[in-house]
């Protein structure tokens, strides 16, 4: 009814601004024949602007994809080169990806291998914690719902640098530095910003829809697998992409407690692998660019829910 | 059609009902049904505590304990991560602190970060104005820019590096061949210079957030305004300065604000770029001074003054969160 009457008003909202603009139309016109050709400046300016800026954005990765098919020759000298005049070189690439001796992996390989296993789990594991409290916020009703929830939104006030010494002496005392545990096991419980996410996303889902299956004897857990989880897709991919990225990306936290080269991730095998092939551009170059590629790609792929998942955190 | 508009008229009709009808007498109807409730509420209570608790549960764990460890921590001294070689120092570490020179060079170096990042959002808003007016390739631009936020900053700088290298880089050779510089230049090896290619990469890295967010803001923008100004006539300074930008304002606070957070957090880039400070420890940020202290100065770590540090960046960082309650109500337009 209310909707009915909403959409009638548009409708003569609009009939009202089209006679309002065919009225207008005569002066318009000449007004727009005069700006015409500044029109037209304006927008080749914004082009220029655009594709400069395109540039300055592009042009780096080109000088490192460039770089890293050279000869070595040919990237150590003086005179740079916009392309591989000496010819293509895998070179980079074999230092990168070769194995030295049969059954071994190279620094960065070893180190892709571990990120994987590192920071896959606790990011699957630690959306689930998420989603589950988040639901438990949106939809459950019990007592000191919102004093938890207080507490869930104080946490994210606390500054990781004045925890990161103290947690780094307690996983020194207990044994869990240079293991993977302590990039591992905080994740899995959730993360506030993440709760907070997405509980918004599930307070949008219909409490008459969860009401339904309930009736038809679903329960809570039920309830959260077969209808929350399915109609809240996108924000749990966009949420688990992010996640992962920034673990994938994380530099500081493996740096703090996995510097042994069998357990390096990635980030930090890339430093190794820079230190070990110093001034040997072409494979620096490789190596950063195998680095650089698979977030690259995750996110030209699942670029919709990247933009959907970070447009939500800012306008709260 | 006909059947399912009925549906929805019988629809409305229950619900006008329901809300029709008097408080007293929708509790008096569902009285009986609450008390078969019960039990069930019960339930859903446990299962409220059970999921809910899961993250409160890690924080007190992995949060709670480290920051009251920390305040043990802050006022002793340790002879490396021995907690056994504890002694009550007081105010001893922050002092040691404070007093060192060392420590406000990185405080300054970290003031020059966050210039860089004002840079980067001034940058992102004529950005972010250009393309919300652009039609072709709009699409094209929007994923090319945010490229940058999804890279590793480990890669990123190594990138930099190496077109800023001494020798080889792109960037001396292309001066010199414009006839620009005759010798090249040590670009990450002078102190002056040091900063402002940080700056050149900092900004690199920082508009691909900005942008996605300020693009999101734009086109939430009213267009009507914008109708409304092209009726009167305004220019398109007077539209950005009197529409957009109050439009937007909440956006580029939040930006500010989040933006400067992360810049007193600076540490990876510096890191990677100058493992040793760099020269004349123009690349050492207040988290860099932290993770030296942890790891690298005397020979060993000072896990009582890293913790100090940690305090006092907390401080700074409390202080631009002060800064933000009180900034929005002054600033920021909320209105619609």
């Amino acid at each position: 009814m209310n909707n009915e009457e909403l959409f009638e008003n548009t409708v003569e909202e609009a009939a009202a601004v089209q006679g309002g603009e065919a009225v207008l139309e005569a002066p318009r016109k000449i007004r727009k024949m005069s700006a015409n050709s500044t029109n037209i400046a304006k927008k080749i300016v914004m082009y220029i602007i655009l594709v400069l800026f395109t540039l300055w954005i592009l042009v780096p990765f080109y000088i490192v994809i460039v770089t890293s098919f050279k000869k070595w020759d040919e990237a150590n000298s003086t005179n740079f080169t916009w392309w591989p005049t000496m010819g293509f070189s895998f070179e980079g690439y074999a230092q990168v990806f070769e194995k030295p001796i049969a059954n071994a992996y190279t620094a960065i390989m070893t180190g892709f291998l571990n990120t994987l296993w590192i920071i896959i789990p606790p990011t699957l594991l630690g959306l689930f914690t998420s989603a589950l409290a988040a639901y438990a916020f949106a939809k459950l009703r019990f007592r000191g719902k919102n004093v938890l929830f207080g507490i869930l939104l104080a946490t994210m006030m606390i500054p990781g640098m004045v925890t990161m010494v103290p947690a780094f002496t307690i996983y020194d005392i207990i044994g869990w530095r240079g293991t993977p545990l302590p990039l591992m096991i905080p994740g899995m419980f959730g993360a506030a910003a993440c709760v907070f996410y997405l509980r918004q996303f599930f307070t949008g889902i219909p409490t008459e829809t969860l009401e339904a299956a309930k009736l038809d004897g679903l329960g809570y857990v039920g309830i959260f697998f077969w209808i929350m989880v399915p109609l809240s897709k996108p924000a749990l991919i966009a949420q688990g992409v992010l996640g992962f990225v920034g673990g994938y990306n994380d530099y500081f936290g493996p740096l703090l407690y996995l510097t042994s080269p069998p357990l390096q991730t990635l980030q930090i095998a890339l430093t190794t692998f820079v230190n070990q092939y110093s001034a040997n551009w072409p494979s620096i170059m490789a190596g950063t660019l195998v680095a650089l590629l698979p977030t690259v790609i995750i996110y030209i792929v699942a670029q919709k829910y990247f933009i959907e998942g970070i447009a939500a955190s800012g306008l709260k | 059609m006909e059947k399912i508009e009925d549906v929805v008229a019988s629809n409305e009709g229950v619900t006008d009902e329901l809300i029709a009808l008097p408080e007293g007498d929708a509790e008096g109807g569902r009285a009986p049904m609450r008390a078969r409730k019960r039990r069930k509420t019960d339930k859903e209570e446990l299962m409220g505590w059970g999921m809910s608790c899961i993250p409160i549960l890690g924080f007190l764990i992995f949060g709670l304990i480290p920051l009251v460890f920390s305040l043990y921590i802050c006022f002793n001294q340790f002879k490396g991560l021995r907690m056994n070689t504890a002694e009550f120092v007081g105010f001893q570490n922050f002092q040691d602190v404070l007093t060192d020179s060392l420590f406000w060079k990185s405080v300054v170096n970290t003031l020059y970060v966050i210039g860089a990042t004002l840079i980067a959002l001034v940058v992102s808003v004529i950005i972010s104005t250009l393309l919300t007016n652009c039609n072709r390739g709009k699409k094209f631009f929007q994923t090319v820019y945010f490229i940058p936020y999804v890279c590793s900053m480990v890669a990123v700088t190594f990138m930099w590096q190496w077109i800023f290298n001494y020798n080889y880089g792109v960037l001396n050779a292309v001066l010199r061949n414009l006839g620009i510089i005759e010798e090249n230049i040590f670009w990450l090896g002078t102190e002056s210079l040091f900063m402002p290619v940080m700056y050149i990469l900092l900004i690199w890295s920082g508009t691909g957030f900005n942008i996605i967010l300020l693009m999101a803001a734009m086109t939430n923008v009213n267009r009507n305004c914008y109708e409304a100004a092209d009726i009167d006539g305004a220019g398109m300074f007077v539209k950005f300065f009197r529409i957009t930008l109050p439009a937007i304002s909440p956006t580029i606070f939040y930006l500010l604000i989040t933006g400067i957070i992360g810049s007193l957090q600076a540490f990876t880039q510096f890191q990677v770029m100058v493992a040793d400070g760099g020269p004349g420890y123009a690349g050492l940020t207040i988290v860099f001074y932290l993770y030296r202290e942890l790891f690298q100065a005397n020979g060993g770590s000072d896990i009582g003054v890293a913790t100090a540090v940690g305090w006092i960046l907390a401080l700074f960082i409390a202080v631009v969160v002060a800064f933000n309650f009180w900034g929005s109500k002054k600033w920021v337009s909320y209105d619609e």
